[in-house]
């Protein structure tokens, strides 16, 4: 067992902190992004979530052609081609000496952070949080830097702080056992009811993620499902009568949460050097997500709403 | 009497040979009630269109011209021009002592002057009650005729009211409404001074709505608003709901409520909310106000009871006079008795830190404003402490501006309808600005452009005394060049650097600094009314013009460009989310600012929406407050609504933003204008 001034040096890697958070959990939050995600969904629009280690965003509209990171860089992957700034990430060794002396176009994604300097910056905004606001932690997948999400729960709860994790429930039982004392609510990812599709669109089937969600509702933690509306994915009848099956077997679960797919994120693919995601999908407009929640409620007495 | 009859009566009394200001004034007023044009509109629910060719605005202007010829012979004329400091008369944000007006009524501030005159033995005080009452007469008179036209148009309501307030009190809810908007006509076109609240309007009409059935006194309240909408004003016309009495108890009452719902049906976009926040407010305010705010209309301000209050002790109010304080214009607060002049002195902080930096020369004109140094910084407080020396001598050459118009008031503007309805001016016998008979005669000093001079004290101390980029020397060649040789490091500085606005310590703390220095410069220094001077952190749509003026600065700005939001970030700068910003602002010491502190947050509606967007906006009002916020006025942007309505006006003439401290329609904002909002309400 650690002591608590080490649990508090624990090192993270996390890729943003946003403050005034409303769609994370009840109140004003401050959402932490944790780096590093076990599944890749066709349809995310956080590439800069995937990758455990940091990386180099590059927006090509804002670079200003100084010719300050070819200077810099000791395996020359920064050219200018042809008047144009070529940036060969395939030789990158990730020593960021570019993003250093980059005025506008080069961005570190991902910060090794203590779990203390998370949480200063947490109770900053503790007065705006009143009752109902806190932490959240998201990403990625928040549980899969389970030490560092254990240090940064914890400690917020002793600061008198709610807490909140995003999950995608991808992760061992026992992270969500170390979790669970310290989490007054879980957002749990319901992404596809059939394992195959699953398997298809995220890389893995969903039986870990459900034994994990039933598991951890047995053990009384609140929970908010939330699902993820993708056309041409999991907008069918069976996936909705699925949602709410689920649903009905949850003895602690507050709502459904409708998250219809959007576009916003696409950019970030190609700042990432990603590469654009082979899944094109529409975006449902207000309607047909009203028309998705009623089919889901069809099933269910419990509360379906937009996220 | 048409307009041009009108003007040219006026005209012959400006010189006021052989006439005190006082007596030329009523001469021009009594004439300008008897003979102005009244009409009466068609759709008119109350009485309250006159036309009277804004003449008395023209009667102060040209009293007032020679003294600006007494600023350039006082050796202020290039620190005027390059808008480094400004000072000068203020007749334009007061407030009337409205409890006294609606328990008197008209007839009764008139019958009040009689009583006075009849018990003078002062020759000079009695020949200034004789002077208004001849006014205050006329004005009788003048509602006797607006009485026998709405009786010619058919508006029998109008004419019986406007009848009964020639007799007596207003006793009905109609009829205060009515004594309000007349007195607001009363004051703005004819005493020439302007009326910038409608004061506590929950307070002040509730013995009137709680007797009224609720249907008709609700329906009462859109009109109103309506009414109150049409009449002309230089800015939006605000009135306040809320408060807290000398006990500590909230004012809030039903009427606060039916005025929130009444401003949600009425779709003005000329009137404004103050609401005068306490911890004891009932939550149905708030959530009441905020839902207005989503819905976009957002001509709402909140102001922070508590810190008002103390802020105005400070200066030296009493009590019980703090407690009833009034907020005029935009968000500028005064105590009960005080006549509030708000907007007398400018500086712009930034060009403080150019002067320091240039020997006392503006960086654009080359002439000399500030004042001469040798130019030797060796370190970072040098530096800070020769800024502040330059900035003391904007804040002297803004007060002694100032001072030579408020000294000669007596030579520029009388105020016979206002000062009658100071208890203070009928006890001194004298007139409000001839005779500086409030019971506060203050003046206030504004600095322009905080954000805009922490980031550039922040990335000189970081550039050159922490990081050793560049020298000072540098600085200066990259400044004067207005960054063209250097985008790298104008970005670098732009996006890497620590700015105002984003809750971080080291920018802060420069802040703080600054409104500390700034108030033990400003507030409490005496002025030639026997007052003193107040200090306010706005900048409005100054930020523009002083901005046009102010050479390229070291956080990254290029000349001419604009200057820093009221107290908050520089636009774009505050990266870190609204309760970030809320930190930055709070950080600073409020008490000290009783002329306001400010900031403008804004929102993209999807931070807003549903339940939670309404329970968080509430948090962050009470955080933001506890902390030891001033005031606030929150923006809910909608990104393509604005780009909607950029790309076809007509489509949109009712879309309403906050300009800078009041709203306007966004059709009638310039592009350049409307870039930016659409710039704005991107972030978030």
């Amino acid at each position: 067992m650690s002591s608590p001034s080490t649990e508090k040096e624990i090192r993270g890697n996390i890729f943003n902190i946003q403050r005034y958070c409303t769609h994370d959990g009840p109140g004003i939050r401050t959402t932490v992004f944790l780096k590093g995600c076990p599944i890749r969904c066709a349809w995310c629009h956080n590439p800069e979530s995937h990758d455990f280690k940091s990386e180099i965003g590059y927006n090509e509209s804002s670079c200003i052609k100084c010719g300050k990171c070819i200077a810099v860089c000791p395996v020359h992957c920064h050219t200018v081609m042809d008047g144009k700034h070529v940036f060969d990430r395939a030789n990158c060794i990730r020593c960021f000496k570019c993003v250093e002396v980059c005025p506008s176009a080069l961005e570190k994604i991902g910060k090794s952070v203590t779990v203390q300097e998370v949480l200063d910056e947490v109770a900053e905004d503790k007065i705006f949080y009143k009752d109902a606001g806190g932490i959240t932690l998201s990403g990625g997948e928040p549980l899969s830097q389970a030490e560092f999400a254990v240090g940064l729960l914890k400690g917020a709860k002793e600061m008198g702080i709610t807490t909140c994790v995003e999950t995608g429930g991808f992760v061992g039982y026992e992270v969500f056992e170390k979790v669970l004392p310290y989490v007054d609510l879980f957002l749990y990812d319901y992404k596809l009811t059939d394992s195959g599709l699953h398997k298809k669109y995220t890389g893995v089937d969903n039986t870990l993620i459900l034994e994990n969600l039933f598991r951890i509702d047995e053990s009384g933690a609140k929970i908010i499902l939330r699902c993820p509306i993708i056309p041409g994915v999991n907008d069918t009848e069976e996936h909705f009568s699925g949602i709410a099956r689920v649903a009905n077997s949850l003895k602690n679960l507050i709502k459904v949460e409708i998250e219809p797919a959007h576009t916003i994120g696409d950019m970030k693919y190609e700042q990432m050097g990603y590469g654009r995601p082979d899944l094109k999908y529409g975006v449902p407009d207000s309607e047909e997500v009203l028309l998705c929640i009623d089919k889901i409620k069809k099933y269910t007495s419990v509360t379906v709403k937009k996220s | 009497m048409d307009t041009l009859q009108l003007k040219g009566y006026a005209l012959t009394k400006i010189d006021f040979i052989g006439k005190d200001v006082l007596s030329s004034d009523c001469d021009i007023i009594v004439f300008l009630l008897d003979n102005c044009e009244i009409t009466i509109d068609e759709n008119s629910v109350f009485f309250g269109t006159v036309n009277t060719a804004d003449i008395m605005q023209s009667v102060i202007l040209a009293r007032a011209r020679k003294f600006f010829d007494k600023i350039n012979e006082a050796g202020f004329k290039d620190g005027f021009d390059s808008l480094a400091y400004t000072g000068m008369a203020d007749f334009s944000h007061t407030t009337t002592q409205w409890k006294d007006l609606l328990s008197l009524g008209i007839v009764g501030v008139r019958d009040r002057i009689a009583e006075y005159e009849q018990n003078a033995t002062d020759p000079a005080k009695r020949r200034f009650y004789s002077e208004i009452l001849r006014v205050w007469n006329a004005s009788l008179r003048f509602l006797r005729r607006a009485e026998d036209i709405a009786a010619n148009a058919g508006k029998n309501k109008m004419s019986n009211s406007l009848k009964h307030l020639v007799k007596r009190r207003p006793l009905t809810l109609y009829e205060a409404m009515q004594t309000i908007i007349v007195y607001y006509n009363l004051q703005m076109f004819f005493d020439g001074t302007f009326l910038r609240t409608l004061g506590r309007i929950d307070s002040l009409l509730y013995p009137f709505y709680k007797d009224e059935d609720k249907e008709v006194a609700d329906s009462l309240l859109v009109s109103f608003l309506r009414e109150v909408d049409k009449l002309k004003a230089i800015a939006n016309i605000p009135f306040s709901i809320g408060g807290t009495d000398e006990a500590g108890l909230s004012l809030t009452n039903d009427l606060s409520i039916g005025l929130i719902d009444a401003y949600g049906k009425a779709g003005t976009h000329n009137t404004k909310f103050h609401i005068l926040y306490s911890e004891n407010m009932p939550d149905i305010i708030l959530k009441k106000a905020f839902s207005e705010i989503r819905a976009g209309n957002n001509s709402i301000v909140f102001m922070n009871d508590s810190v008002i209050i103390r802020a105005l002790l400070k200066i030296g109010e009493k009590y019980s006079d703090a407690v009833d304080y009034h907020v005029v214009g935009c968000y500028e607060c005064g105590g009960n008795g005080e006549l509030t002049c708000s907007c007398n002195g400018r500086i712009n902080i930034p060009k403080a830190l150019e002067v320091a930096l240039g020997g006392g020369k503006d960086a654009l004109t080359g002439k000399q404003i500030g004042l001469k140094n040798d130019g030797i910084f060796p370190t970072f407080e040098d530096l800070y402490t020769e800024f502040k020396r330059q900035l003391k001598c904007f804040v002297d050459c803004a007060a002694k501006c100032t001072d030579i118009f408020e000294k000669e008031y007596r030579n520029i503007h009388s105020a016979p309808i206002l000062s009658a309805t100071y208890q203070s001016a009928m006890d001194k016998g004298g007139d409000l600005y001839c005779d500086y008979t409030a019971v506060y005669n203050n003046s206030s000093i504004n600095a322009v452009g905080l954000g805009t001079a922490v980031d550039s004290l922040v990335a000189i101390k970081k550039a050159v005394y922490d990081d050793k980029v560049l020298s000072l020397d540098e600085l200066r060649r990259v400044l004067s060049e207005n960054w063209v040789n250097d985008e790298v490091l104008r970005l670098t500085i732009k996006n890497k650097y620590p700015k105002w606005g984003n809750g971080i310590a080291e920018a802060d703390k420069i802040g703080k600094r600054i409104v500390d220095d700034l108030s033990e410069m400003i507030n409490g220094r005496k002025n030639e009314k026997g007052g003193v001077y107040r200090l306010g952190m706005f900048s409005i749509d100054w930020r523009w013009y002083l901005g046009e003026k102010t050479a390229a600065s070291a956080d990254g700005r290029k000349n001419g460009d604009t200057l820093s939001q009221n107290s908050g970030a520089t636009f774009g700068a505050e990266k870190n989310s609204a309760t970030a910003h809320f930190r930055s602002v709070a950080s600073i010491d409020a008490e000290k600012t009783p002329n306001a502190t400010i900031v403008d947050i804004d929102f993209h509606s999807s931070a807003v929406e549903g339940k939670n967007g309404l329970d968080a906006l509430i948090s962050s009002l009470k955080g933001y407050f506890k902390s030891g916020g001033f005031a606030v006025h929150y923006n809910v942007l909608n990104t393509e609504m604005l780009k909607k309505a950029y790309l076809s006006p007509e489509k949109y003439p009712d879309l309403q933003v906050r300009l800078c401290g009041w709203n306007v329609l966004f059709s009638s904002l310039t592009k350049r204008e409307q870039e930016e909002f659409i710039m704005r309400s991107k972030k978030g």
